[in-house]
């Protein structure tokens, strides 16, 4: 299976500030992909570089087999939605479709126009005129209609209402299901789209932390909770991700190496060791020295 | 991966966008050619009124190159101010589309800007008829003939042209490079001035087109110098990324 992405030593500088460092991944073919981190982590520097808006500052980058930056070629098979898209102000919804049908050769008018429907929305109205959450569906419509064999979304269901969501991520589903091909999805609700997605990618300061599946995800992490006088030592020799202190218990999170043994000892001295949310994972490796919350952050 | 296909979607993607996106600028100029127009009539009919004699030979051409050279500078700098940009990048378009693009847009812009200008000076013509029928004082004296038409339509489409090839010149030179780039041509421009020999070349430089007596050679000389311009123009836009 070939590489849709391939990055090596990616970086990228906007003057004094870095914000891509030696980024390295690839991504496969057909995959649901979601993209975490934290705010500045990297994220949005990444998929625009991926979407040929921005030029990387050193390192490698190839999406769909070419160099993205100014190549029409890669760009006519990308789709980039993120929530800063402003069309021309004067235009409305059925004109930006009929651009789409234009620009991308696998577009999808009768798809577009029954999502369109779907949401209450007109092909008449003007884009500037739509609300925030207006915006943010229409924007998810254009960018699944393209049928881009790489479409990324930066955010996209920022100000739509839990219940809007949730329709989205069955529509995009459903879509990937019936029409596959990659989708990049930053956010930073993963606990709302850990269901849908198949690889997990966690950027933290300009740099993947980690890829992996989700299945891979799911048990990368156990939730350990018991006594102090059995859990301190024991955790001497672990990878420990998270720890917090209730009186004379401790629960900590630490990295799934557990041998059958270290589970018998667990047990044995009463620990309960349950799963840990992939959002829990993900706070506790970009955490910063502030896990602790504010009341124990002393900068 | 079908490049051609892809050249001609993205060609022809933007500049659909930007006829769509200038809809409303189109209607507005319109507008404003239309309320010459009738201020123009309204004039011309308070004269004759008033018994002074008079006479036209094209206004309505002459103020329609006017308003599409203004629309020219307006349009270029929307479409290369970033915003116009950011907007002609959401969709999937190379430099090379966007440089070639707004140069077909100018030609557009100008040529539509004077087809318009052409149907007004229609009007006019068919205004002064009914004028004449009506005052006796009214006389029309009208020097332009289809072929003159024809051949200040091509002049003025490529000076039009030119003015907005120089527009998008130094509209990406100063987006590009900022301040820096105001000076350096600030600096190009005036100093000359102070020495004999760049006024010379100033005038030189003038005389190369309005100087020239053959109109091909003329039409020839402004398509060139403007080519070159948005040649010129297209090599800082290669490196330019789109930031939000």
């Amino acid at each position: 299976m070939s590489d849709v992405i391939y990055c090596e030593g990616l970086k990228k500088t906007y003057k004094n500030v870095e914000a891509l460092k030696d980024l390295s991944l690839s991504i496969g073919e057909n995959k649901m992909i979601g993209l975490i981190g934290r705010n500045g982590a990297g994220k949005t520097t990444f998929l625009k570089t991926c979407a040929g808006y921005i030029r990387p500052t050193s390192g490698e980058i190839s999406v769909l087999g070419g160099k993205p930056f100014d190549n029409l070629d890669v760009l006519s098979n990308i789709i980039f939605i993120d929530e800063e898209i402003q069309y021309n102000t004067s235009m409305r919804l059925g004109e930006i479709f009929r651009l789409g049908a234009i620009y991308y050769k696998n577009w999808d008018d009768a798809f577009a126009k029954k999502l369109l429907r779907y949401f209450s929305l007109d092909v008449k109205q003007k884009y500037k005129k739509l609300s925030r959450g207006m915006k943010t569906q229409f924007n998810m419509i254009v960018g699944l209609s393209s049928r881009a064999p790489l479409t990324l979304m930066d955010e996209p269901t920022l100000g739509l209402d839990v219940a809007v969501r949730k329709e989205f991520y069955q529509i995009i589903l459903k879509d990937y299901m019936e029409n596959p091909r990659t989708f990049i999805l930053s956010s930073h609700l993963m606990s709302e789209l850990e269901n849908m997605l198949e690889e997990m990618i966690l950027i933290h300061e300009g740099k993947v932390v980690f890829q992996k599946s989700i299945e891979e995800l799911q048990s990368y992490a156990v939730l350990l909770n018991g006594k102090q006088e059995v859990l301190k030592p024991f955790l001497e020799n672990k990878k420990v991700l998270n720890t917090e202190t209730f009186g004379n218990s401790i629960i900590a999170g630490i990295v799934n190496d557990l041998s059958e043994k270290d589970t018998l000892f667990l047990e044995n001295n009463n620990v309960d060791i349950s799963k840990v949310k992939i959002e829990d994972i993900y706070i506790w490796l970009t955490k910063n020295g502030k896990g602790g919350g504010f009341d124990e952050f002393e900068g | 991966m079908n490049s051609k296909d892809n050249r001609q979607r993205a060609l022809k993607g933007y500049v659909s966008s930007s006829l769509m996106g200038l809809k409303q600028s189109y209607i507005l100029v319109t507008f404003v050619l239309l309320g010459l127009f009738a201020a123009y009539c309204i004039v011309n009919v308070i004269l004759a009124l008033c018994g002074a004699m008079s006479n036209s030979s094209g206004g309505a051409l002459l103020v329609g190159f006017g308003v599409a050279a203004i629309f020219a500078v307006v349009t270029v700098l929307m479409m290369s101010a970033g915003k116009g940009k950011r907007a002609a990048f959401i969709f999937p378009i190379d430099r090379k589309t966007f440089a070639i693009g707004s140069f077909i847009m100018f030609i557009l812009n100008s040529a539509f800007i004077l087809l318009l200008s052409a149907v007004f000076y229609l009007g006019e013509v068919i205004v002064y008829k009914i004028l004449g029928l009506i005052f006796d004082n009214i006389m029309y004296i009208n020097n332009v003939t289809f072929e003159s038409y024809i051949t200040g339509f091509w002049v003025s489409l490529f000076y039009i042209l030119f003015v907005a090839a120089i527009t998008f010149f130094l509209s990406i030179l100063f987006s590009r490079f900022k301040f820096p780039a105001v000076i350096i041509v600030s600096l190009a421009i005036g100093l000359p001035f102070i020495f004999p020999f760049g006024r010379e070349a100033y005038y030189k430089f003038l005389m190369f087109f309005i100087g020239e007596q053959s109109l091909v050679l003329i039409c020839l000389k402004l398509l060139i110098c403007s080519m070159l311009l948005q040649f010129i123009s297209y090599l800082p836009l290669k490196k330019m990324e789109v930031i939000e």
